[in-house]
């Protein structure tokens, strides 16, 4: 993978970079007044990793944190965490596959006792056990506004695993194997969880209405 | 015809029509908010929450204050 050779590439570009420039993360042109000293290492290589997989990162942290400041404080120590440890990175995986599991088991510490509310609920299959054939209506949603709260109150109902899984799926790089790798099941299991997780969550999430 | 009629029944034809377009607009809407499924919604919500550019600015600052890392062939011929 191309990032696999990231930091021999992004040396050979610190080498004939400039010692100051407007870097920025997302390559925007910063004001004068707002200039930093250039990262001179990563540069341009990392500020691509950050324009394409922070959205993804930033919206897992948001909803497995349930608040905005949480989230933006986590994007930043995610990037910061592989900004530092980009020469760990072993190319075995996708960078975003990596990205997340950085994510994960930061949101996880924040959370502290993830683990132990980790485990398999039953409780969240009870519920769309009895919600019959609705489960499988679109989804009908009147009032934009009140959709984040909604959302984030519907998987906040759901066990942990199926609110990662669910959360994982929506991105649309990301296949069942990668969630599998990520999460420690295969891929058969991902996908039964998740069938499972949906059901759940358009149930609740009716409900909620 | 009355005029004073005439400009009533102009407004009131003016009010029926801005009516019409809203409940229409509110149908569009209500359709254009119509998911398909669980993934959809999701991504939907993803696109509602992009990254606020402070998060940038603030990771610009943080790789900034970094140390710069020994570089790979150091590493190689110093140990």
């Amino acid at each position: 993978m191309q990032a696999a050779a990231m930091p021999k590439k992004a040396e050979q570009q610190a080498e004939s970079a400039p010692e100051e420039s407007n870097f920025s993360p997302v390559g925007g042109i910063q004001e004068p007044s707002e200039r930093v000293a250039r990262p001179e290492w990563v540069s341009g290589e990392f500020g691509k990793i950050y324009e394409e997989h922070s959205q993804c990162i930033y919206y897992l942290a948001l909803r497995l944190l349930g608040d905005p400041t949480q989230a933006q404080d986590a994007t930043h120590d995610v990037f910061l965490k592989a900004y530092r440890k980009m020469d760990q990175f072993r190319g075995e995986a996708g960078i975003r596959t990596w990205l997340y599991r950085i994510t994960i088991n930061h949101c996880q510490n924040l959370q502290g006792s993830w683990h132990a509310r980790h485990m398999f609920s039953n409780a969240d299959d009870a519920i769309w056990e009895t919600a019959g054939t609705m489960a499988d209506d679109p989804l009908r949603v009147l009032e934009t506004k009140e959709l984040g709260q909604r959302i984030q109150q519907t998987l906040e109902k759901l066990s942990e695993e199926y609110r990662l899984l669910l959360l994982l799926v929506a991105d649309q790089e990301m296949s069942y194997e990668e969630i599998g790798h990520l999460t420690e099941q295969s891929a058969d299991a991902v996908r039964g969880k998740l069938h499972r997780a949906r059901k759940s969550f358009a149930a609740i999430f009716r409900k909620s209405a | 015809m009355n005029p004073e009629f005439s400009k009533l029944r102009q407004e009131q034809r003016s009010e029926a029509e801005q009516s019409h377009e809203q409940i229409q607009g509110e149908q569009s809407q209500a359709k254009a908010n119509e998911f398909a499924n669980v993934d959809d919604l999701l991504r939907f919500d993803s696109d509602q929450n992009p990254v606020p550019p402070e998060v940038a600015d603030r990771l610009n600052r943080s790789m900034a204050a970094e140390p710069k890392p020994r570089s790979w062939f150091k590493k190689l011929f110093s140990s």
